[in-house]
C-alpha cells in the first residue's frame, strides 16, 4: 500500500469557494441560520482547514460568558436541586457502576466507569501492552475483573443506561453486547495508534480468547467526523477490509468483526475513512484515522519499534 | 441533601478535579454534583443574571443547567474544553432559548432588555468578590471586547448575548448582511489575538 505520508492526502480538499471562512464567526456565534448551521457542519466534517478554523473560532466563543461578574444564588436554589435529583434517583433505575452506552466503554480503556473510592484516572493511557496479555486494569478498576464483568452482564443484574442516542441503537447495542458477552474471559485489548492527521482519535480493539474475533471501538475526538469508518488488515501487502464502523455526531463508535485467522497473523491492522470512491481505496489513497503493526507483536508506544512506525 | 461520609467529611471531594466529579457524578453520585455545585454556581448564576436581568429566572436556569449537567455529564469530555466551559455553554444555550422565547412572546409595555452585559462589567457593587483567577480572566476578556472597534464588539454582543442572527442584526442596524458577518469575522479574529497575546484559554 502506498502513502504519502508527507502529505495531507485528503479526498475531500474542496474549491476554495467552498470553504467556510465567512461563516465560522457566525457559526461560533450562534448567529446563522439553522440551514447554513448544517451546510457549515457538512463541510467541516470532511475539511480539517475548516473544521481547525471553527475550532479556533469556538475557544475564542468560549470565553465571552467570563465577562460576566460572579453572583450569589440564593440557598433555596441548591436545596431544591438537590431534592430534584433525590427524586429522580428514588424513582429512576439504578444507574449502572459501568455506563454502557452507544460508545460500549470497554472498563480497562476508560478507567473512569467504575465506582472508585479515590480519584480516579481522568485520561486514557495509552498503555504499552504486549499482545497476548490479559486485560491489563488500572488501579481504579482492579478489584473487578473481565470474569465478573461478564457474569454480571450475562445474570441480568447489570442495569443499563441508555441515552437518548442509545434508543434508537438498541438493537446495536444489544448485539455487541452479546458479542463481548461471547469473547470469554480471556480478552486481549491492543491499543491502536492515531495517524499523523487524525491526532486526537482513539480505538482499540478488543479481541476474544480464540485471538480471530471481537469488537473494535474507536473515538475520533472530531466534529462531526465522517459517517462511516473501515476496519481493514493488511496481508501480504494487500488491505482486506474487515468491518465498518459507523460513528456518531460525538465521533464514537463501535462494530463487531471476525476474521479467518488470528488477529496476529495479519501485518497490520487500521480504520480507514470511507472513501467516496473505491478508487481511493484500492490505492490506499486516504490516511488511516488509526492503526497498529502486528508484525513482531511487542508493545506499543515504543517509539524506536519499526513495527510500530507509521507510515508506507 | 447529598448523604455525608459518617464522620461529616465530604469525602475529600473538594480535592477532586472537575473532570473526576463529573464522572463521578455521572453514575449517580449527588456528592460529587453537589461539590461541583460549590465550586461553580457563582459563575454560572452571575453569568445567567447578567443574561436574562431577573433573579429568579437566573436561579431557575441555574438549577436547569447543574441538574442537566448531573444528567449528561457523561458526555463531558475534557480533551474538549474545560468542565466550567462546558458548564458555562449549557447556561449560554439556556439563557438564549429565553431571551428568543421572551422575543416572541407579547411584550409588557415595561419591559426592558437587560442591561448590556458589557455595560454590567464596570459594576463592581452588586457582584461578589471574585476568586483571583475568576477575576483576572474577567478583567482580560472585558479589556479584550473593549478594546474592539465599536462596530465589532456589537456585532458580538448582539449575536451572543442577545441570541440575534446575523440577518436579524443587519435588520436591526440597517446595515448591509455581509458587513455583519465581517465584522463578527474580524472582531472574533481580534479577540482571539487579543486573548492568546494575555494566554488566556480555558476552553
Amino acid at each position: 500500500m502506498s502513502e504519502t505520508s508527507n502529505t495531507r492526502t485528503s479526498r475531500y480538499r474542496l474549491p476554495r469557494e467552498d470553504h467556510v471562512d465567512d461563516m465560522a464567526a457566525g457559526y461560533a456565534l450562534g448567529a446563522i441560520e439553522p440551514a447554513d448551521q448544517a451546510m457549515v457542519e457538512r463541510h467541516i466534517a470532511h475539511c480539517a482547514r475548516c473544521a481547525d478554523l471553527v475550532e479556533a473560532e469556538d475557544r475564542t466563543v468560549a470565553m465571552l460568558p467570563f465577562v460576566a461578574q460572579a453572583a450569589i444564588p440564593g440557598p433555596d436554589v441548591k436545596a431544591a436541586l438537590f431534592a430534584r435529583i433525590a427524586h429522580v434517583q428514588r424513582t429512576e433505575a439504578p444507574r449502572p457502576a459501568v455506563e454502557l452506552s452507544p460508545t460500549l466503554t470497554i472498563p480497562a480503556s476508560r478507567p473512569a466507569a467504575f465506582p472508585v473510592a479515590g480519584p480516579a484516572a481522568t485520561s486514557s493511557p495509552r498503555r504499552s501492552l504486549s499482545p497476548r496479555t490479559s486485560f491489563q486494569l488500572n488501579r481504579v478498576t482492579a478489584m473487578l475483573t473481565v470474569p465478573m464483568v461478564l457474569a454480571l452482564m450475562l445474570t441480568g443484574t447489570w442495569a443499563m443506561q441508555m441515552r437518548s442516542q442509545a434508543v434508537d441503537r438498541g438493537d446495536q447495542v444489544s448485539e455487541l453486547q452479546a458479542t463481548l458477552a461471547n469473547l470469554g474471559t480471556e480478552a486481549t485489548l491492543y491499543d491502536l495508534l492515531p495517524g499523523p492527521d487524525y491526532p486526537g482519535a482513539d480505538g482499540e480493539l478488543l479481541v476474544g480468547a480464540n485471538g480471530r474475533s471481537g469488537v473494535v471501538q474507536l473515538d475520533l475526538d472530531t466534529r462531526n467526523p465522517a459517517d462511516l469508518y473501515r476496519l481493514l488488515v493488511v496481508k501480504d501487502g494487500k488491505l482486506i477490509p474487515v468491518s465498518t464502523i459507523e460513528v456518531n455526531e460525538d465521533g464514537e463508535g463501535q462494530a463487531q468483526f471476525a476474521l479467518d485467522q488470528d488477529l496476529e497473523d495479519f501485518q497490520r491492522v487500521q480504520i480507514d475513512p470511507v472513501p467516496l470512491d473505491s478508487d481511493a481505496f484500492a490505492t490506499g489513497a486516504t490516511s488511516s484515522v488509526l492503526q497498529r503493526s502486528m508484525d513482531g507483536g511487542g508493545s506499543i508506544g515504543a517509539p524506536d519499534s519499526a513495527a510500530n512506525d507509521i507510515g508506507p | 441533601m447529598p448523604a455525608e461520609a459518617e464522620d461529616g467529611r465530604n469525602l475529600n471531594l473538594i480535592e477532586w478535579s472537575d473532570a473526576d466529579l463529573i464522572g463521578l457524578a455521572a453514575e449517580g453520585d449527588a456528592r460529587a454534583l453537589e461539590a461541583l455545585y460549590d465550586r461553580y454556581s457563582r459563575i454560572v448564576f452571575g453569568y445567567a443574571l447578567r443574561m436574562l436581568g431577573d433573579r429568579q429566572l437566573a436561579e431557575e436556569l441555574l438549577q436547569e443547567v447543574f441538574f442537566r449537567a448531573w444528567q449528561q455529564g457523561g458526555a463531558y469530555r475534557s480533551a474538549r474544553g474545560t468542565f466550567v466551559t462546558w458548564l458555562l455553554s449549557i447556561a449560554h444555550n439556556m439563557a438564549i432559548d429565553e431571551l428568543r422565547k421572551r422575543r416572541r412572546r407579547p411584550q409588557k409595555a415595561d419591559s426592558d432588555e437587560p442591561e448590556s452585559i458589557l455595560a454590567a462589567v464596570a459594576d463592581s457593587g452588586a457582584g461578589v468578590e471574585d476568586e483571583v483567577w475568576l477575576g483576572a480572566v474577567r478583567e482580560i476578556v472585558a479589556d479584550a471586547l473593549q478594546e474592539l472597534p465599536a462596530p465589532q464588539r456589537e456585532a458580538i454582543e448582539l449575536a451572543y448575548f442577545r441570541g440575534l442572527t446575523q440577518r436579524e442584526i443587519a435588520e436591526h442596524l440597517g446595515e448591509p448582511l455581509g458587513t455583519i458577518k465581517t465584522r463578527m469575522r474580524l472582531g472574533l479574529q481580534k479577540l482571539r489575538e487579543t486573548l492568546a497575546g494575555n494566554e488566556v484559554e480555558l476552553a
